[in-house]
């Protein structure tokens, strides 16, 4: 029998994580066991993609609160990690309109959530030009690096979690690592 | 620490971090909005589901059937137990180290083993494919195959068949297939059809080599084939809806992988494409599944046989499909915390995992690991670990 190569036939999940519970009747008990078990997880992972505590844990909650009414089978953590990609998203456009206004002398409410000074100095200089380079990286590319090099997840998940294929998740790595390299002035 | 990937594992673990657990009780949030639709429906649900129970009761107690085997009434939970010992150990002769920069130092990507000791994959500069190239474990050599010129080579892993290399690629909304020997040589087109799109996003094709044809599923179903020789596609007879799995088989529904449009029954369907043989797959317990191939199922804790026998408990949780028909990719977690990623072939029961990366918050997984059929692969310190799993007995 000739195997098909290629990445064609993506995959999937992972598997510590991909705790797909096993059809309980109780959808409200299921998500309050993920939201207790992974809301550290969750909150860090968007702080990572919206820059500051506050919107993450925002953007946490408003998941969880629309994730009322799903059936159980729904209730799988790369499914959510898709939720808090696609609200960290809204967070940062709703950010980028705010800024756009304040650009035009109509407000401040827009502010970049920026990191505090005893943050800067908890994280060292190395660490804050780092993620600072990947604060300037586009949306798409910095969700890549954040899921692949955080979360260690492999092409697959990040395909899965990105609503992308497994080959666009290789280039969009491999561009984002690029450009990160020439926002550090190839010193990494 | 010098890798810019180290760097930046360091950086968001670091920036991660500064969120701590107070310790405080986390109530769910509750819920942002109601569901607008009522459920009229909800008795007649339960009306129809006490119907069918009963008659389940009646007929069931009536019938005189031989007593089933045993299966386990539900799926077993998350795996926490031993962790695998390494794969060099378990499958020696499958294990190989390679360079991750071929001549030139563009970097090399494998993508199929041709023989038990020869790699073909592609050579990238800058990011773009630019040549087919393929490397001798024995010789610790490269050749190249052929060089890629034409722009839009799709960022699939080409195949391999019949002495031929393949692989499609995107120009002026036309899907084009491209096949060299491989021995080396011109690549010629082998035939051009409409691409498909999904709104402005390309949906790539499945391809494979098989009786010197090239034969693939477009995103949206059915078997094609052309001899390698050139000529228009033709599309195969009674493969409407199908999505080519592992020649001659093919398959439907195709998982998705989305999770607001995962199938619960992936290729439960299957037909040989050249004799119309069919064979649909079962669960032993009637439930839905995560993946099938030609031989096994899997769901994330268990692996069972298309006709619904064999069911076997899975040593880890399943992150992914089946691979060359009998493998899968398994998360370990051992009862000390330990996590591990494993490579366990169903057909054997055999198990070795795939290496363990210390990072500052503990060992774990090696995070890149390239899945698919035929290899598993992962890069590590400027080395290029391959798993050939056709080279698995």
């Amino acid at each position: 029998m000739q195997q098909i190569g290629g990445g064609a036939r993506s995959p999937d999940m992972n598997g510590e994580t991909l705790t797909r519970l096993s059809a309980p009747p109780d959808a409200e008990a299921v998500l309050a066991g993920l939201y207790r078990e992974h809301w550290l997880a969750l909150v860090r992972l968007a702080v990572l993609l919206v820059g500051d505590r506050e919107s993450a844990e925002d953007v946490v909650q408003d998941v969880f609160a629309r994730l009322h009414g799903r059936s159980p089978e729904a209730l799988t953590l790369p499914y959510i990690r898709t939720c808090v990609l696609n609200a960290a998203r809204s967070v940062l456009r709703r950010r980028g309109v705010a800024l756009r206004w304040a650009a035009l002398g109509l407000g401040r409410a827009g502010r970049e959530a920026e990191d505090s000074a005893e943050m800067a100095a908890l994280l060292g200089e190395s660490r804050q030009e780092m993620l600072a380079a990947l604060a300037v990286l586009p949306k798409r590319q910095r969700e890549a690096l954040v899921l692949r090099y955080y979360l260690d997840l492999s092409d697959a998940e990040i395909a899965l979690v990105t609503r992308v294929r497994q080959s666009t998740v290789r280039s969009t790595v491999a561009r984002a690592l690029a450009r990160l390299q020439r926002e550090l002035g190839g010193t990494a | 620490m010098t890798s810019i990937e180290d760097r930046l594992r360091d950086a968001m673990a670091a920036k991660a971090e500064t969120v701590r657990d107070d310790g405080r009780p986390r109530a769910l949030p509750t819920p942002r909005r109601r569901p607008s639709r009522g459920r009229w429906w909800a008795p007649l649900a339960v009306a129809v589901a006490i119907v069918t129970v009963v008659a389940g009761i009646v007929l069931g107690t009536r019938a005189v059937s031989p007593p089933a085997p045993a299966v386990r009434p539900t799926p077993p939970g998350p795996y926490v137990g031993p962790i695998a010992p390494p794969i060099k150990k378990v499958w020696p002769g499958a294990v190989h180290e390679i360079p991750t920069t071929g001549p030139g130092g563009r970097a090399f990507k494998p993508d199929v083993f041709v023989s038990s000791r020869v790699v073909v994959g592609r050579g990238f500069t800058r990011n773009r494919p630019d040549g087919i190239w393929s490397y001798d474990l024995d010789r610790r050599a490269f050749s190249r195959v052929a060089p890629l010129k034409e722009l839009g080579v799709a960022n699939e892993p080409v195949v391999f068949g019949s002495g031929f290399v393949a692989w499609s690629a995107l120009r002026d909304s036309m899907t084009e297939i491209w096949a060299v020997p491989v021995t080396g040589g011109v690549p010629r087109r082998v035939t051009a059809f409409s691409a498909v799109f999904t709104g402005d996003s390309y949906q790539g094709i499945e391809l494979a080599i098989a009786d010197s044809m090239a034969v693939w599923s477009p995103s949206n179903g059915g078997v094609y084939q052309v001899r390698l020789a050139g000529g228009r596609p033709a599309p195969v007879k009674g493969t409407k809806g199908y999505h080519l799995l592992a020649w001659p088989w093919a398959g439907r529904p195709k998982q998705e992988w989305m999770p607001d449009q995962s199938v619960s029954r992936p290729m439960e369907h299957l037909i040989d494409v050249r004799t119309g043989e069919r064979d649909d797959a079962v669960h032993p317990r009637k439930e839905g599944w995560q993946d099938c191939g030609v031989t096994w199922c899997v769901n994330s804790r268990e692996a069972w046989r298309r006709d619904g026998t064999g069911l076997r408990e899975l040593p880890g949780n399943a992150a992914a499909g089946i691979y060359s028909d009998r493998f899968v990719l398994l998360h370990q977690k051992g009862t000390d915390g330990k996590r591990a990623t494993a490579v366990h072939d169903i057909a054997t029961g055999r198990t070795g995992i795939l290496g363990l990366l210390p990072t500052r918050m503990g060992e774990r997984a090696f995070p890149t690991v390239h899945v698919q059929d035929g290899m598993f692969w992962y890069q590590r310190d400027g080395r290029q670990v391959v798993v050939n799993l056709n080279g698995i007995r």
